[in-house]
């Protein structure tokens, strides 16, 4: 009962058995890249609105439209703003434990920085926050993937 | 017998011991089981699972496992499958001496 299964070590004089220290959950099914996409999808709401040009003749049916158009791209970016937040705290909560610290010490102020952005990306119309938002997911992305030990190349859909 | 040592895969252990580590295992009578002990025991719901948790608790004849790592995510334990039988403790984990 004391030895199941034993893996015998060549030219050692003892007997190894492999004993689980595993943690809770389904660790395999994290993946960044669901931040990525929504934060994406911020990303291009927010060049669209940005983009998006006053009608050039007033009228209900053209501002109606421009409403509609610029609305939909508001709610859409507040929507998936909102989407990669809880992404993000996802992995950082669940995913990463507290031993990763010590090879990414910049591990909580890269994440709570990059909630941050999220919040800042539904409040404002802003270029720039969006596109920091990005680069704070591409170093989560990596710090990600350098803890499960893979080499997974930073791909942007869009 | 051959010495059995124990090798921990994992990091529900850490920081006192990270994945990687190696006991000792040494048989010990339920009786002088305290708390505080590492101890290898047998997954009470996977036959072919051996864990290696610390003794936070005894009663009766009965154990409560849980890990050393602070985060309760990083630990499969006591916490969710309950208190473990003393026929499924295999052994007691003690350091190496080298």
């Amino acid at each position: 009962m004391l030895v199941l299964n034993p893996r015998i070590m060549e030219d050692t004089p003892f007997t190894l058995i492999e004993a689980s220290a595993h943690c809770d959950g389904p660790c395999g099914v994290y993946d960044p890249a669901s931040a990525r996409v929504a934060g994406e999808a911020v990303q291009s709401m927010t060049k669209k609105m940005l983009a998006l040009e006053y009608p050039q003749v007033f009228s209900s049916e053209s501002m109606a439209s421009y409403l509609n158009t610029m609305s939909r791209y508001a709610a859409i970016k507040e929507e998936e703003a909102q989407k990669c937040k809880k992404e993000l705290l996802v992995l950082w909560t669940d995913f990463f434990k507290p031993m990763h610290l010590e090879a990414h010490p910049e591990l909580h102020d890269t994440f709570w920085q990059a909630a941050k952005l999220c919040s800042a990306c539904k409040v404002e119309v802003s270029a720039q926050h969006a596109q920091e938002l990005m680069d704070a997911i591409e170093s989560i992305h990596n710090m990600f993937w350098a803890v499960k030990g893979r080499e997974v190349p930073w791909i942007r859909a869009s | 017998m051959s010495e059995v040592r124990v090798n921990i895969s994992g990091d529900s252990m850490w920081p006192t011991f990270p994945d990687g580590s190696q006991f000792l295992l040494k048989p010990c009578p339920f009786e002088e089981l305290s708390v505080g002990d590492v101890v290898l025991a047998q997954h009470p719901f996977h036959s072919t699972v051996r864990i290696v948790k610390r003794i936070q608790n005894i009663q009766d004849q009965t154990v409560f496992l849980v890990g050393d790592n602070p985060d309760p995510l990083a630990s499969e334990d006591s916490h969710n499958f309950g208190t473990v039988h003393h026929e499924a403790i295999l052994g007691r984990c003690e350091p190496i001496q080298e």
